[in-house]
């Protein structure tokens, strides 16, 4: 049997490896002249920025990537953030358990309610997670620190997100735990699963970008730099690009329908750090910052992200569609020198990261859960844009991965 | 080197690869065609095929 993965982004390169130890004869091909797509590392001036994430796993070793990193025999220490997160409210910082304390008697029940709500993972209908709260309680700050958590983790309001997603979500935070940061940062992932593929015999093509995918006499004929026949398809080049590609094969609607997902857009902003701002490894959410919805230190962790003695500090903000993308770079920047009021002695921005568009932050809003499978047998999707309910970022993608080979082992 | 405003998103991918630090990244890449020496690195690192050789 004979794959054909496109891209080499995570997606691309766990369906890989996966499909190589299954004993598919694999080939990879990636346009770019790197691995890792969104999720690799970007040496600048001695700190390990990255292409995309903000080098956290959602829930370190024990979601489905660190699970399946681990089946692959992919080599990646992920150390667990501690504590897991942070809110500043007032210009303290307070652990989420500690959250009720902040509120007046009143709404202190209702918010230890709905802690507990979230807990039990109840499921609900199609409402947003915004207004699931609006009907618990009426309480500013609640929102504020529910759009901080949405935004970091999803680059969403909570009014843009399924209530439904975000119980899952917390349901699986608090069965499995936080995030971690991996050894090497993204980039020691992407490194680890390149080295998977080598020793399980995959090539993996750079630079070659494919530029189309049809069918003839019951195989894929994909043509990159040359032409060639395979048995099955993966593409990790997001579902829009994906149905350009097969234009030929694909029914029209399924174009039609994956053209109108509106993808998820952000602003990271990475910053040189004389001495630790943050002094955790965890995520410091920022409910009352004008944009910044969370930042993190993972220099804490992975001391080997920035220069020795030094640290690598990130902010994260939703980026609205429509909105002037200088002025909200401006706000966020404004936020940092306000949320540390010595930023200007210590810190340095390295750069201002915007995704949006083509390179996006998620190609597929969190809660839209399109299936890896698409009409035409034997072509799927990986990927960002396939991610099963309850599971965000990079372990949302590995749980699609699994998705994706139950569907091919039940076929092949 | 020609940056396509319609194709660039500001991702930054480009800038540490530039031998010349002749890139700076804000909402969108600017080239200072002082310092570019068309080596053509940024653009093949551009995920998003926003710049072109002029
Ligand atoms: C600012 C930001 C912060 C984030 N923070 C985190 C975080 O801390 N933790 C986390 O878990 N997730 C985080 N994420 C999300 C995570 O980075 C992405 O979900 C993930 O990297 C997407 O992987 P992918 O495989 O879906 O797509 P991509 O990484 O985009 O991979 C797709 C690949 O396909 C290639 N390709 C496209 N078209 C073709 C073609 N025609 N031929 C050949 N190759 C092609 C592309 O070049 C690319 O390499 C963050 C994202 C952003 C932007
Ligand atoms: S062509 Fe080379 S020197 Fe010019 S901006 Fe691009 S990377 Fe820098
Ligand atoms: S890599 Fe491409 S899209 Fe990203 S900032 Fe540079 S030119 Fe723009």
């Amino acid at each position: 049997m004979r794959a054909c993965i496109v891209g080499a982004g995570l997606g691309g390169l766990l369906a890989a490896a996966n499909l190589a130890r299954e004993g598919f004869k694999v080939e990879v091909f990636e346009k770019l002249p790197y691995p890792g797509g969104r999720f690799t590392n970007l040496p600048y001036r001695g700190y390990q920025l990255s292409t995309g994430a903000l080098h956290m796993i959602p829930h370190a070793e024990r979601g489905p990537l660190g699970k399946m990193l681990r089946q692959l025999g992919a080599g990646v220490e992920i150390i667990p953030s501690q504590p897991q997160a942070k809110f500043r409210i007032s210009g303290r910082d307070y652990e989420y358990e500690e959250l009720p304390s902040l509120f007046p008697l009143r709404d202190k029940l209702k918010v230890a309610k709905i802690i507990a709500m979230l807990k039990l993972g109840r499921a609900t209908g199609e409402e947003s997670y915004r207004s699931w709260l609006e009907k618990q309680i009426r309480n500013e700050l609640v929102f504020k620190i529910a759009d901080s958590f949405t935004g970091w983790s999803l680059s969403l309001k909570a009014s843009e997100v399924p209530a439904k997603e975000v119980i899952a979500q917390t349901k699986n935070i608090n069965k499995l735990g936080g995030p971690g940061i991996p050894a090497g940062g993204c980039g020691g992932v992407t490194k680890a699963l390149v080295d998977v593929l080598q020793s399980e015999g995959a090539e993996l093509h750079l630079k070659q970008r494919v530029k189309a995918i049809k069918q003839k006499g019951g195989a894929f004929e994909v043509l990159a730099e040359e032409k060639r026949s395979y048995d099955i398809v993966v593409s990790n080049a997001g579902p829009k690009v994906t149905a350009e590609l097969a234009r030929t094969i694909l029914p029209e609607e399924y174009a039609r329908a994956v053209s109108r997902i509106k993808g998820a857009a952000g602003i990271k902003i990475s910053v040189a750090c004389k001495k630790p701002m943050l002094g955790h490894s965890g995520v410091l959410f920022t409910p009352e910052a004008e944009r910044i919805n969370g930042i993190n230190e993972v220099t804490n962790a992975v001391p080997e992200l920035a220069p020795p003695g030094e640290h690598l500090l990130m902010s994260h903000q939703r980026l609205a569609e429509g909105a002037d993308v200088k002025r909200e770079i401006e706000l966020g920047l404004r936020d940092l020198r306000e949320l540390f009021p010595d930023f200007k002695k210590y810190c340095r921005v390295l750069a201002v990261q915007v995704y949006r568009n083509s390179w996006p932050v998620n190609r597929a809003p969190s809660g839209t859960h399109l299936s890896p499978a698409t009409p035409v047998k034997g072509l799927y999707i990986v990927g960002d844009a396939v991610k099963p309910e309850g599971w965000m970022e990079t372990d949302g993608i590995a749980a699609g991965v699994e998705e994706a080979l139950r569907h091919i082992k039940a076929s092949y | 080197m020609l940056v396509h405003e319609e194709q660039c998103v500001g991702c930054g991918a480009c800038m540490p690869f530039c031998p010349k630090e002749a890139i700076s990244v804000y909402g969108i890449a600017e080239i200072d065609p002082e310092r570019c020496v068309n080596c053509g690195l940024c653009a093949a690192y551009c995920p998003n095929d926003a710049i072109e050789g002029d």
